[in-house]
């Protein structure tokens, strides 16, 4: 799979360079704007199907010998390692989607709390203590102390409200 | 020489840099110290942090992260036996046991003078070389520039973990990254899209968020379900006086010399020197005797040490010089130094010296605060080895995510660092060394630009590339790498086709029921 991964990658490489159909001069010794990339593309396509080649032959051998048994406690570690990387991928996401929407303040605590559960570090209740003071923190270093725009566009009531806080204590 | 290297000195030496640097290598140490960790990570979790400072105190702060890292790995390789960082797996060999027979703060001690041994002959190493490489490097014509380039990509792929096939679609898969946008030589769009925000190309530090960020955070998301328990929770550092530590010369001075050299070359860092140095000194030893290695002898603590941080001037040498990046922090600093407007590569001597001159400054800086924070407060070190990684992975992703917001202030770059850090998991666990494909985006730019250039200037003769006795050298020296690991593959395949039968004959000479 990595092997044809790489190989449509590299095909990528030869079909996607210029989509408008750019003409290519030849300049000094021959080479265009498209030469490096389609050396390397031609290049990344070769080591694919080597690389192919090479997964085929392993394969092979290990269909040759017989399986080994995995324990059902290694089979259940793995399952859960699987889970919390594709939850960790999805609540990502969803983070980098609604950053903008929502904005720094309000989604960073929700995001902390979720993979602190996700991950199971401790107490509901001191992952939420957790998240808001870790939110809290991160959140006056980047907006304030780094000055960030990370107000969300479509719903923070919670970015004006820490701003006038802040405005109120004289900081 | 000495004239720059003061200003330097004077350069580093404000209170601002002096306490960036104190905290970059206080935090290296921490980070190295927690499995899972990297310098790498740690450089990119304080982009956005970086993006907003002066180029030497950002550089400060880096710099004392990367040293830092080199002595926090042994901390959890002698008292997990779980190393922080790979480059000090060959520690616990020798920690480990140590630790275990009651002499933990000896092992700490010995592993902290080792470091710091190492850390300053690396800096002479890299204070005598960096000058002197800059001077012969800055009479470089293009063509020389471009084949620099390409043998960095040839040693990088070639050292990199074993598989020259990986290494190289790695490398590959950098160049066509670093191809994207617009071409400045024929203004024409590439791998565009047609949407104006690839206009610029893929933002560099989307790509090395992606790969040193989230990738390492989806590959040891399995760390949040093991846990690991530490030999002694009441550790005091017990240093080694200066007669026993010249008495052992001959450990710190090889894994010196091993780190210098093998830092020196690209890809390779400091996980092949460690091991190098330390097989070296064991067959060599007369006392201890080579056997006794692996039970617990300061040697074998002191040799990888040594090694492990002497790479950091080594590796600093072709990043200052040439551009070349030796490891995966260096090749961060470069992709920083151009955040921060600079050109690296054979110009900067010439251009920049007092940044050239300020992180050499910084190297031995920090390599003193290393000692120092380690003496003082080894024992709030290793408290922190008791966190889980529960807590800290999901700051790390929070770091991340805005590192890769605030390189372009927008949220195009952090979609584009979670693509590279599922790309880049993906391979990574395929036997993929990722930093190849940093190293090729790094140099992607300079050998095309100066392949270009070089045709240009000479009329179009490609003969160019073998138009002096340095560049037949330097085309000697691709052919050379490229025939050998050619050999070592099909070495390999044979080794592996043996295996293979003989673990057949055995499976049939068993038969299936035993």
């Amino acid at each position: 799979m990595t092997a044809i991964g790489l190989f449509l990658f590299a095909l990528g490489g030869f079909v996607f360079i210029n989509l408008d159909g750019a003409a290519a001069y030849a300049g000094p010794g021959g080479v265009t704007w498209r030469t490096m990339p389609f050396i390397y593309s031609g290049a990344l396509a070769f080591l694919s199907v080597l690389y192919m080649g090479q997964s085929i032959l392993r394969i092979r051998r290990e269909l040759a010998l017989p399986p080994q048994s995995v324990n059902a406690e290694e089979a259940a570690e793995r399952a859960l390692v699987l889970f919390r990387r594709v939850a960790t991928l999805v609540l990502l996401v969803i983070y980098a989607s609604l950053l903008k929407l929502i904005g720094f303040a309000i989604l960073t605590p929700i995001f902390l709390f979720s993979l602190f559960r996700l991950y199971k570090n401790g107490t509901v209740l001191n992952d939420a203590g957790l998240s808001l003071v870790g939110g809290f923190a991160l959140w006056v270093l980047f907006v304030r102390v780094l000055q960030l725009n990370l107000k969300g566009t479509w719903f923070d009531p919670v970015t004006p409200f820490l701003f006038s806080a802040f405005k109120a204590v004289g900081l | 020489m000495l004239e720059g290297l003061a200003a330097g000195f004077a350069d580093m030496g404000t209170p601002m840099n002096l306490l960036l640097l104190f905290v970059g290598t206080g935090l290296g140490i921490l980070v190295g110290a927690l499995p899972g960790l990297s310098s790498p990570m740690a450089i990119i979790v304080l982009l956005p942090i970086t993006f907003t400072m002066e180029t030497l105190p950002a550089f400060a702060i880096m710099i004392g992260i990367y040293v830092g890292t080199k002595l926090g790995g042994s901390f959890s390789a002698i008292l997990l036996r779980t190393p922080g960082t790979p480059a000090s797996a060959c520690t616990a060999l020798d920690g480990y046991p140590m630790a275990r027979r009651g002499e933990a703060g000896k092992a700490l001690g010995y592993a902290t003078m080792g470091s710091t041994a190492g850390g300053l002959m690396g800096w002479v190493a890299a204070v005598t070389a960096v000058p002197f490489i800059a001077s012969i490097a800055l009479d470089s014509a293009p063509p020389d520039i471009a084949l620099i380039g390409i043998a960095g990509l040839v040693m990088v792929s070639a050292f990199a973990r074993g598989s020259m096939v990986k290494g190289f679609a790695g490398v590959f898969i950098g160049l066509l990254v670093a191809s994207a946008g617009l071409d400045l030589q024929d203004a024409v769009m590439r791998y565009t899209f047609d949407l104006s925000i690839m206009e610029s190309g893929i933002p560099f530090a989307a790509v090395l968020v992606g790969i040193f960020g989230f990738a390492v955070v989806f590959s040891d998301i399995a760390m949040t379900v093991r846990g690991s328990e530490l030999l002694t929770k009441d550790v005091k550092l017990s240093l080694p006086n200066i007669g026993d530590l010249f008495r052992r010369w001959r450990a710190w001075i090889i894994g010196s010399l091993y780190g210098i050299g093998i830092g020196a070359i690209p890809g390779v860092g400091a996980d092949g020197s460690t091991w190098l140095s330390y097989a070296t000194v064991k067959n060599q030893s007369k006392d201890p005797p080579p056997e006794a290695f692996g039970t617990g002898v300061p040697e074998g603590i002191l040799t990888p040490e040594s090694s492990n941080n002497a790479t950091t001037g080594g590796a600093l040498v072709p990043m200052l010089t040439l551009g070349i990046p030796g490891d995966g922090s260096t090749a961060i600093m470069l992709g920083a130094m151009v955040m921060h407007g600079l050109t690296p590569g054979v110009s900067l001597m010439r251009d920049d010296p007092h940044i050239v001159y300020g992180l050499l400054a910084a190297l031995l800086i920090a390599t003193v605060f290393m000692f120092v924070i380690a003496w003082m407060a080894i024992g709030s070190f290793v408290k922190v080895l008791q966190r889980e990684r529960s807590f800290l992975f999901p700051f790390i992703l929070v770091f991340a995510t805005i590192g890769a917001f605030a390189s372009g202030n927008a949220l195009f770059p952090v979609f584009v660092a979670i693509i590279f850090g599922v790309v880049g998991f993906w391979l990574e666990a395929r036997g993929f060394p990722v930093v190849t494909i940093v190293l090729g985006a790094v140099l992607g730019p300079i050998i095309e630009y100066n392949v270009r250039l070089g045709l240009a200037l000479s009329g179009g003769d490609w003969t160019t590339f073998v138009g002096t006795w340095p560049r037949i050298v330097l085309v000697t020296v691709i052919a050379l790498l490229l025939a050998n690991e050619i050999r070592a593959a099909f070495r390999r395949k044979s080794e592996a086709d043996r295996l293979h039968d003989q673990k057949e004959a055995e499976v049939g000479r068993l038969g299936p029921g035993d």
